[in-house]
């Protein structure tokens, strides 16, 4: 997919904005707080509908205002269709060629995967932000995964009310459990298979990018299913059985794949222990570019986003960094407050960007 | 101007579902300004429902007081080894307006939802349990919706049932009639997936 152009208004900082972007690579350079991550999170929204940074969507809404509004042509297979989102007090509306549309169809056309300086939390982070990060990735791997996630949680939601409920009723919770168990086994059983096509290139991605020859990246899932035997849905079904008693007890869900984690390993150490922070950075990078490449393979082109990658890597690693994205043909955005620092960009296939209180120019 | 009559009314209105609170004070307008009495004549319509609607001591489907069983479960056509679990008694009519089915039906009142506080108790599940111990009923087909709560629903009664030893089937869900598989959206047709039958 190709971002052609893109349109925000009343969106953070950023004056009423009308780009195009039809490269490669969009460098979205400035000095600091100038708008340059708005810019990203504007692109973002788009492939997401959701925030990059801020908790509510309403946080991205220029203050002092109600809606803002982003919108944007992409091109997808040859197909260049008008997208626009909007947000208001009541939440978002979207449009695609200025009709109401699900979803499913919206997401069909773009997706994004983004890498910015939060994300070290992956890493460093508790469980949930692995999952979190998974999850998100099931998601741009197919926009399905959301639903199944949506499943998951009212199913928990209702074991949880049940459990809190005056006297929770045995076979009531053996049919919530049965329910549960199987959106359960749906859930892990996309997030393993998303944890199965990145395997196939971190390897190799983690090697270019770190340059250090050969630290193994090693990504297991954890859950207590993992050792288990039977089907997904017996296995867990069997995890519930057990936990019953507890459950009763203390009257919250105590087992289920709200709990599971990713070990993320360097060399067979938690780089989450052990890491340096460019170690980590490296992991993280690699993570994602896995994500890009696995979707690359399946015929998938997803924006990729990286904000701020002055701070992030190192000149060398940045330099590695472009290539294999060069060799990828996924349109790239770039925030940096230095442009050198991005070395020689292919000067045909790149756009630059210039934010100066929250204005954007072409800079050439 | 609003007196308070007014937004008394307003605000019932406003409680009905798909009536939002403009809705709710355009009809009230409307009202007020029809000839004829509207309102008394909209007020003694609801009060004989509240007075002559109950329960079907049978289905547990709405009828009125005149009418129990009601009239479904009094016509002598209908297969008596067949029940159909439904939520709603407008899905007995969604049903019905099929022509296809031929057995009988019974309306649950909803579906278990601890987040909404209903309960099984709240359910008419009992009743149910009574039907199958005295009557003939060899299956019962459980047509709950095809959410969360409808899927529970149905694996409770389902559970309840297994040991009175009556066959127990689940509504079959997918994509509807008329849509290409093509334009599906992705639940659907995961669902139609998983609920795939064997062709003999
Ligand atoms: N909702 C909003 N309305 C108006 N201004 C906002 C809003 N949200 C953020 N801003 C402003 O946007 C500016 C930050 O923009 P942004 O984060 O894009 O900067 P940046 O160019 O990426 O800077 P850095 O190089 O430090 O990362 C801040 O000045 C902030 O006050
Ligand atoms: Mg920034
Ligand atoms: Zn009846």
């Amino acid at each position: 997919m190709r971002l052609l152009s893109i349109q925000a208004l009343n969106f953070r900082n950023l004056k009423p904005l009308a780009i195009d972007t039809d490269a490669a690579f969009v460098v979205i350079h400035g000095p600091n707080a100038q708008g340059k991550t708005n810019v990203l999170e504007a692109v973002y929204l788009l492939a997401t509908l959701k925030p990059l940074r801020a908790r509510r969507l309403q946080e991205l809404v220029r203050f002092e205002e109600q809606n803002a509004v982003v919108g944007a042509s992409i091109r997808t297979e040859g197909m260049e269709r008008r997208y626009k989102v909007s947000i208001g007090p009541d939440g978002r509306t979207v449009q695609l060629d200025g009709q109401k549309v699900g979803l499913d169809q919206w997401f069909q056309g773009v997706r994004a995967i983004a890498f910015t300086p939060s994300d070290g939390e992956i890493v460093l982070g508790g469980p949930s932000e692995r999952r979190t990060w998974l999850d998100r990735a099931a998601f741009t791997k197919a926009p399905a995964h959301l639903e199944v996630v949506r499943r998951y949680q009212r199913v928990l939601d209702q074991k949880a009310a049940a459990l809190k409920g005056a006297r929770p009723e045995p076979a009531m919770l053996d049919a919530l459990d049965v329910q549960l168990a199987e959106q359960a086994a749906r859930l892990v059983e996309r997030r393993m298979d998303l944890l199965t096509d990145l395997r196939a290139h971190i390897e190799a991605l983690h090697r270019r990018i770190a340059g250090d020859a050969g630290m193994r990246v090693t990504l297991r899932y954890r859950s207590p299913v993992v050792e288990a035997q039977g089907t997904m849905a017996e296995r867990w079904r069997r995890i519930f059985e057990r936990s019953r008693q507890g459950e009763l007890r203390r009257r919250i869900c105590l087992s289920g794949p709200q709990r599971d984690d990713v070990e993320i390993l360097l060399d067979g150490q938690p780089v989450r222990s052990f890491g340096s922070r460019g170690q980590v950075r490296s992991v993280v990078l690699s993570l994602k570019l896995a994500e890009l490449v696995a979707a690359r393979a399946r015929g998938d082109a997803p924006l990729f986003l990286l904000d701020d990658l002055s701070s992030e890597l190192d000149r060398a690693r940045t330099q590695r960094l472009v290539e294999v994205l060069s060799e990828l043909a996924a349109q790239v955005f770039i925030t940096t407050t230095d442009r050198g620092h991005l070395g020689a960009l292919p000067a045909d296939v790149t756009c630059s960007l210039r934010v100066s209180q929250g204005e954007v120019t072409s800079s050439a | 101007m609003t007196s308070d009559p007014i937004r008394r009314a307003v605000r019932q209105l406003s409680r009905l579902p798909g009536i939002g609170e403009k809705t709710a004070t355009r009809l009230v307008y409307w009202m007020l300004t029809q000839p004829g009495d509207v309102p008394a004549q909209l007020a003694s319509a609801l009060q004989e429902l509240d007075a002559s609607i109950t329960e079907c001591k049978v289905c547990c489907t709405l009828t009125t007081h005149d009418e129990d069983p009601c009239r479904l479960c009094a016509r002598g056509d209908r297969d008596d080894t067949l029940i159909l679990v439904v939520e709603h008694p407008q899905d007995v009519l969604a049903f019905e307006r099929t022509g296809e089915y031929r057995g009988r039906y019974h309306v649950l009142h909803g579906a278990l939802s601890p987040l909404d506080g209903i309960t099984p108790d709240q359910l008419r599940i009992r009743p149910l349990l009574e039907r199958l111990r005295a009557e003939t009923v060899t299956e019962v087909v459980l047509a709950t919706d095809p959410n969360v709560e409808g899927d529970a629903t149905a694996m409770y009664v389902a559970r309840l049932l297994r040991p009175i030893g009556v066959r127990t089937t689940r509504l079959a869900h997918g994509i509807s009639v008329g849509t290409e598989i093509e334009y599906a959206d992705t639940v659907s047709l995961a669902r139609a997936f998983e609920y795939r039958r064997e062709l003999s």
